[in-house]
């Protein structure tokens, strides 16, 4: 160890610790700001120092993930209307009450649902998708809308009828489909896609890299990409199945039992046969890394988590447990 | 200086180490023509005609068994065999606590009514052998994991309700809030109402007459935990990972992250010149309100509202 080393280390540790120390002492920021100014005709909103409005009610200021855009839903002779990207858009049909209002941190797509109840046994229920000012629908159902934070992508999965479902990414429609399992799109908007059925059950999973058709099974329990970590697993053969986890493959296993993460997202793990010549054996994939086992569970106490399986050895059972960093 | 590569090793040692991992709990299940045979600590149990489940303990230190034998169900735990589950019982939740000193199951019924009023339900608890209830239900089950101490919430009536601490009934109630119980068995409590007063009873002392309460987070397994709750005059009691913070008004309850390890919340802050509302992230206080939170990708963030008259503004806070 000579000197050049120490000083090289003492250097790490000092950039190792000053992180961590900056990155506490780091405080609010301001990201965004307007005004509401309430007057005798109701409420003025200047964003950007351009006023909108009055409006007799603000219903709500919906903010992006990251504090730096706003869409404002208000009320304008009662009638719904939305505040978005420097427009105002509307009103809401009569008879349809806002689901949700969500904003992309560019602020290039604002995504709004709204949902028309009834009681009445032939007046089914009806949800409206509106993107960006444009309105599409209104669907007897809404499954999933999901929006990148950046770049302006969206896809949204709807029923369109009794037997009969659309996907539709960025606006366009793809389908029509018997079901649409799952949509999914990545929070940076570089990757989406979505698992659609025929009514014979042939499955095909659509991904913005390529198309898989006769797809005989899969699991997207957690293909949620805004969660620490995501995965989903299409069986392609009797012996194939390809294992996605955050983006990477993980190859010759079979039977992905869906992704389990510790509660604080921090870690990641599945169990799976592992496939060779001289026998699939049960093995836990944890953090990347592989272990003999099955039933796999998480376990935390304070902020100690552990992830724990069982290693069966003809009669004998032994209880593994990983305590993480 | 000559220690710290030393240092830094030692803390990369400990990193790998913490990934490799622990045998903890070891027995056998031998399968013979008799049935399953099951081998706990060189003590032999069964034979069984199956064994059902196995419970392990948060740090898998210890286990519990659930047995078939002549078709009626048994629990093995701590080198005892105990049952059979009463006829038309069904094994419902279990748990076991890693110094082996609590395992406790609860057996659900159920009946359908012949006429249109509702079907009944019934749930048993079984605490380290000794059978409690049947109750109408039985909604909380908190352990320690070393110390052998238990509290449970039960329903004993249409509207009437049991705490059970260390099988011990602590009177009954029209409603009861909560319950807790420290992991380490050092603390627990409970907020119990009856004739419209609500008072609370921690290991320390009891608390009559208390309002504005707020219990949501209390749940001392999770990273961060805290209550709030007023009584009488007196100023409100905010407590968060056991530490008191004084000076506020109407706690709105106890915010995390995903991922658990930071917390805040917001409430009114007490001063001669006039309360404002405030939001106290991870201890330290910040003007604002509409505290929430936000993840995106493993960064998160507390964010907040702060209005100065017509003026909005929103403030981020990133978190290490």
């Amino acid at each position: 160890m000579n000197q050049t080393h120490t000083r090289g280390l003492l250097a790490l540790a000092v950039l190792l610790l000053g992180s961590g120390v900056w990155a506490q002492a780091a405080g609010p920021q301001t990201r965004l700001n307007y005004e509401d100014k309430a007057g005798t005709n109701g409420h003025t909103l200047v964003l950007e120092g351009k006023a909108f409005g009055p409006y007799k009610e603000i219903l709500t200021a919906a903010y992006s993930t990251s504090g730096t855009m706003v869409a404002f839903a208000v009320v304008k002779r009662d009638k719904v209307w939305i505040l978005a990207q420097g427009k105002e858009t509307g009103p809401l049909p009569v008879g349809f009450d806002l689901d949700r209002l969500q904003m992309a941190d560019d602020g290039k797509v604002w995504v709004l649902t709204a949902t028309r109840t009834s009681a009445a046994e032939d007046d089914p229920n009806e949800t409206l998708l509106l993107v960006n000012g444009k309105s599409y629908g209104p669907y007897p159902e809404l499954t999933t809308v999901e929006y990148a934070e950046s770049g302006g992508s969206w896809i949204a999965a709807v029923r369109t009828a009794a037997e009969e479902a659309d996907v539709l990414v960025n606006g366009k429609a793809q389908g029509p489909f018997y079901t649409v399992d799952h949509a999914w799109l990545t929070p940076d908007g570089k990757a989406w896609g979505y698992a659609v059925s025929d009514s014979d059950g042939k499955a095909t999973v659509v991904t913005s890299e390529k198309t898989w058709s006769g797809v005989q099974g899969g699991n997207f329990t957690n293909l949620y990409p805004r969660e620490p970590h995501w995965g989903y697993s299409l069986r392609l053969g009797e012996e194939v199945e390809r294992i996605i986890v955050d983006g990477l493959a993980y190859e010759g296993y079979l039977n992905f039992q869906g992704l389990v993460l510790t509660p604080s997202g921090r870690h990641w793990a599945f169990e799976a046969e592992k496939l060779a010549d001289s026998g699939d054996a049960r093995v836990v994939v944890i953090d990347g890394r592989e272990f003999p086992g099955e039933s796999l569970t998480w376990s935390r106490l304070g902020a100690q988590e552990s992830y724990t399986w069982t290693v069966k050895d003809g009669t004998k059972v032994t209880v593994q447990t990983l305590k993480l960093p | 200086m000559r220690h710290l590569p030393a240092i830094l090793f030692v803390l990369i040692v400990t990193g790998l180490s913490a990934q490799s991992p622990q045998a903890r709990l070891s027995y056998e299940d031998r399968s013979g023509t008799t049935g399953h045979t099951l081998v706990i600590d060189g003590k032999s149990f069964g034979p069984y005609k199956e064994v059902t489940s196995v419970t392990h303990s948060t740090s898998a230190t210890a286990g519990l068994f659930v047995v078939t034998k002549r078709d009626k169900t048994y629990i093995v735990a701590q080198g005892k065999e105990t049952g059979p589950l009463a006829p038309g019982f069904d094994l419902d939740q279990s748990w076991v606590s890693d110094d082996g000193k609590v395992w406790a199951v609860t057996a659900y019924h159920s009946e359908e009514s012949t006429d249109d009023s509702e079907g009944s339900a019934q749930t048993q608890l079984w605490v380290n052998g000794k059978l409690y209830g049947p109750f109408k239900a039985l909604s909380t089950f908190e352990y320690a994991e070393s110390g052998g101490s238990w509290i449970a919430l039960v329903q004993t009536g249409d509207e009437e309700y049991a705490v059970l601490l260390n099988g011990v009934s602590q009177g009954t109630f029209a409603s009861v809030e909560h319950v807790w119980m420290f992991p380490d068995g050092k603390g627990w409590g409970y907020a119990g109402t009856d004739a419209d007063k609500t008072k609370v009873v921690t290991q320390d002392r009891t608390y009559e007459d208390v309002q504005n309460y707020n219990f949501d987070q209390m749940y001392p397994r999770n990273t961060h935990w805290g209550m709030g709750f007023k009584v009488g005059e007196e100023e409100e009691l905010i407590v968060i990972d056991g530490k008191l913070y004084p000076g506020y008004l109407n706690f709105n309850g106890l915010l995390t992250t995903y991922s658990g390890r930071h917390w805040g919340f917001e409430a009114e802050k007490l001063t001669d010149a006039g309360d404002y509302p405030v939001v106290v992230v991870d201890g330290k206080e910040y003007v604002g309100e509409g505290l929430g939170a936000s993840d995106l990708g493993g960064k998160e963030a507390f964010t907040w509202t702060v209005k100065d008259g017509s003026k909005v503004a929103v403030q981020v806070l990133a978190l290490p």
